[in-house]
């Protein structure tokens, strides 16, 4: 057990910080993909003399954007349309599991050529478990930034809510919205799921003009977060999160505590976003892969693996008190002969 | 924001391909003329009614009317059974739709007008000072049976954001504020938060 | 801009209800939505069964005639597609309907027949007592504005509009319509 040093996944330190960056590049899609279809109908419309000021400065912009890229914008431009919840990028349509899951309970059939658009999503969560929850998810790029001005408010003398709820309401809120879409013939998860809402609401507010009923629920669940529980929705109401955690409660790439390094300071279980407890190696199903804990432990003690299963409890870490005081004190001279043979 | 998203698709050339098939003048997607100042047709705001026997069809002219300037309702009310337009009168009146006047302040009528009809058509000048947002309500007797029909009228300019609009936006510049100011500081916020958290629980 | 009414709507909404008891006044009626669903769309109820309300069929559309519900059509339509004839009829690109993943909006040809075929947003209908043609003031921009022309709509004498079964009801017709209110609109058939 003792002796080898386990060399942490090459990335390591900067896995959360392409995080970041993937979750950053999927917003800015969101925002920029409204942009571009805004531009196409003025390309389309041959508009461009009949433009206000600010629109002209959308089509400038836009233009010089695509051009390198398009030689007809208003056809070419098709490739990539959609959000997170259901897209289309160059002929390939993917959708998420939630969508399929509940236009199936909706429509009581199975619509083949949509649910096809849901494999590689349920493949990659099979693979990676709830990766979407912490690196693509549009709503956790804001969630994300909400539960730091949290903490920014505590230390601001501020004493935001850090309440803990049970993290199996979330199936309740699956099974509640597929039963609701069945019973109503209509996929009303799509109403209660924030990647979905934010997809929608800023197309609307950038091609249409105003925000939809999901924009006052998604910032119900932005206070909720802030003064209630932190990351709050996602961790205990999400429909789509507990989808995604039962879909990926087998994955293969995992986090795992390297225990000789551990010296049980508790950093990875305060930055973890959903509560879990890797000081324990209590990740379970609704691990998210984030990453955060891998990025903040000062020991290098956390690493990927591959693995179906999580690593049983194994106890203190090497490096902590606990373990040196239980372990080591009883038989010290032999357990220090044993790391060194 | 819809006429701007209007003045856009003023000329939509889809498949110019089809125009052998279409002929002289038709092309199959003909530009479908958008609703603002610069349409060919006259931009009005339109909404409909089904009230008892009788479909009524309600129209502002300009469809953005401008406090000061003066507009014109179109109101055509039609038998549902039969398709005969009504030939009585129509009263015209106009009360406040504001915020307030949800609480019963503010919420009097006034009298526009009464309307005999031209060509079936009721047709109501009008010329508000104030911008805001009004009801007209058009009031006509038919079989001894009352109808009282409200539509809604916009004058001016909308506010550019509405009040979740306001919300997001402020919330928006928070958020972003707060994490590019104090990157540092929320690492070590969370851990502190995430441990005062655990000795309550 | 319609979007931002949803609010003030639901606060009518109960403040109606709160002094309905003490109103004893004739019914009081607000305007109704005639609405179409994009070209393609299946019949009402599986529409709202397939329709996951992704927002592609929006996007995709060259001409934005294709808005999407609030609350003022029920809890069942909320972020589902719409197009208001008199305000943008719709152009047949049929890219709604290659975009839609779920089939909610069919997929049908770019072609004069499929589009006939498999297109029936509604049927459009002339009211001869306000068409300006049918009182002797020749017009016909309705006819000049239909993209099957001859096939979904025919002259007569004084440019009188006749309808035929064929018409597809996209609604360029009642868009283009210069009197007001409309002399012709198209009646939804949403199945």
């Amino acid at each position: 057990m003792t002796g080898q040093r386990h060399k942490p996944f090459f990335l390591w330190r900067h896995l959360n910080r392409l995080r970041w960056v993937s979750l950053s590049i999927v917003f800015a899609m969101l925002v920029v993909l409204p942009f571009l279809h805004v531009y196409q109908t003025y390309v389309a419309a041959h508009a461009y003399d009949l433009l206000s000021p600010p629109e002209k400065r959308i089509y400038d912009v836009m233009e010089a954007l695509t051009q390198p890229f398009v030689s007809d914008p208003a056809e070419d431009l098709d490739a990539v349309k959609g959000n997170t919840w259901s897209g289309t990028f160059w002929g390939l349509k993917l959708s998420d599991p939630l969508a399929a899951l509940g236009q199936m309970a909706a429509g009581r059939t199975l619509y083949w050529p949509f649910l096809v658009t849901a494999l590689l999503p349920v493949a990659f969560t099979a693979l990676f478990g709830r990766f979407f929850c912490g690196w693509i998810c549009p709503a956790t790029f804001i969630y994300e930034l909400n539960s730091n001005f949290a903490s920014w408010l505590r230390w601001a003398g501020f004493k935001p809510g850090n309440r803990h709820f049970d993290k199996r309401i979330k199936y309740a809120v699956l099974a509640l919205g597929v039963i609701g879409s069945a019973v109503t013939g209509s996929v009303l998860v799509a109403a209660v799921y924030p990647p979905a809402i934010i997809g929608r609401e800023i197309y609307y507010v950038i091609a249409l003009g105003g925000f939809s009923a999901g924009m006052v629920f998604f910032l119900a669940t932005l206070l909720f977060d802030l003064l209630v529980a932190r990351r709050g929705f996602c961790r205990y109401l999400c429909p789509g999160g507990a989808l995604y955690s039962l879909l990926g409660r087998y994955r293969v790439v995992r986090i795992r505590r390297i225990v000789e390094n551990c010296n049980d300071c508790a950093k990875c279980n305060a930055i973890c976003e959903f509560g879990l407890d890797p000081l324990r190696d209590g990740f379970g199903q609704e691990c998210n892969n984030c990453s955060a804990c891998i990025a903040v432990c000062p020991r290098d003690a956390l690493t990927f693996t591959i693995r179906p299963t999580d690593t049983a409890a194994q106890g203190p870490g090497h490096l902590g008190w606990q373990y040196r005081r239980e372990v080591e004190a009883p038989g010290g001279q032999e357990a220090r002969e044993e790391e060194a043979a | 924001m819809e006429r701007r998203a209007g003045i856009a698709s003023l000329v939509v050339m889809m498949w110019l391909t089809m125009a052998g098939v279409a002929g002289a003048h038709h092309v199959l997607g003909r530009p479908a003329y958008s609703l603002n100042e610069d349409s060919n047709t006259p931009p009005s705001m339109q909404a409909e009614v089904q009230a008892g026997d009788y479909f009524v069809t309600y129209m502002a002219f300009p469809a953005f009317p401008r406090p000061g300037k003066p507009g014109r309702i179109s109101l055509y009310v039609r038998r549902i059974d039969d398709g005969t337009p009504f030939q009585g009168k129509v009263a015209f009146k106009v009360r406040n739709s504001s915020w307030l006047s949800w609480l019963g302040i503010g919420n009097e009528s006034h009298k526009l007008g009464l309307r005999p009809p031209d060509d079936n058509v009721f047709r109501q000048g009008f010329l508000f000072e104030k911008a805001g947002d009004y009801i007209i309500t058009a009031e006509f007797e038919a079989g001894d049976e009352p109808y009282v029909i409200d539509f809604p009228l916009r004058i001016g300019e909308p506010p550019p954001v509405g009040p979740i609009g306001i919300a997001v936006g402020a919330l928006v510049i928070v958020l972003l504020a707060v994490n590019i100011v104090q990157r540092r500081r929320s690492m070590t916020g969370k851990i502190r938060g995430a441990h005062e958290g655990k000795g309550k629980a | 801009m319609e979007r931002r009414t949803v609010l003030k709507a639901l606060i009518a909404g109960a403040a109606a209800a709160a002094l309905a008891p003490t109103t004893v006044r004739a019914a009081r009626f607000r305007p109704t939505l005639r609405y179409l669903r994009p070209p393609g769309a299946l019949a009402e109820k599986d529409f709202l069964a397939r329709c996951i309300n992704c927002g592609q069929c929006g996007e995709a559309c060259p001409n934005r005639c294709i808005k999407y519900f609030g609350l003022e059509n029920g809890l069942g339509s909320i972020d589902t597609p719409y197009i208001i004839p008199r305000e943008k009829g719709c152009i047949l690109c049929m890219k709604c309907g290659e975009v839609c993943p779920t089939g909610a909006i069919g997929r049908i040809a770019r072609e004069a027949e499929a589009i006939l075929d498999g297109v029936k947003m509604g049927h459009a209908r002339v009211d001869e007592s306000l068409c300006l043609s049918y009182q002797g003031k020749t017009c016909g921009v309705c006819y000049r504005a239909c993209p099957l022309p001859d096939i979904a709509i025919t002259v007569g004498r004084l440019e009188q509009p006749h309808v035929t079964d064929k018409c597809v009801g996209c609604g360029l017709c009642e868009r283009s319509c210069i009197q007001m209110p409309q002399a012709i609109r198209v009646i939804p058939d949403r199945g």
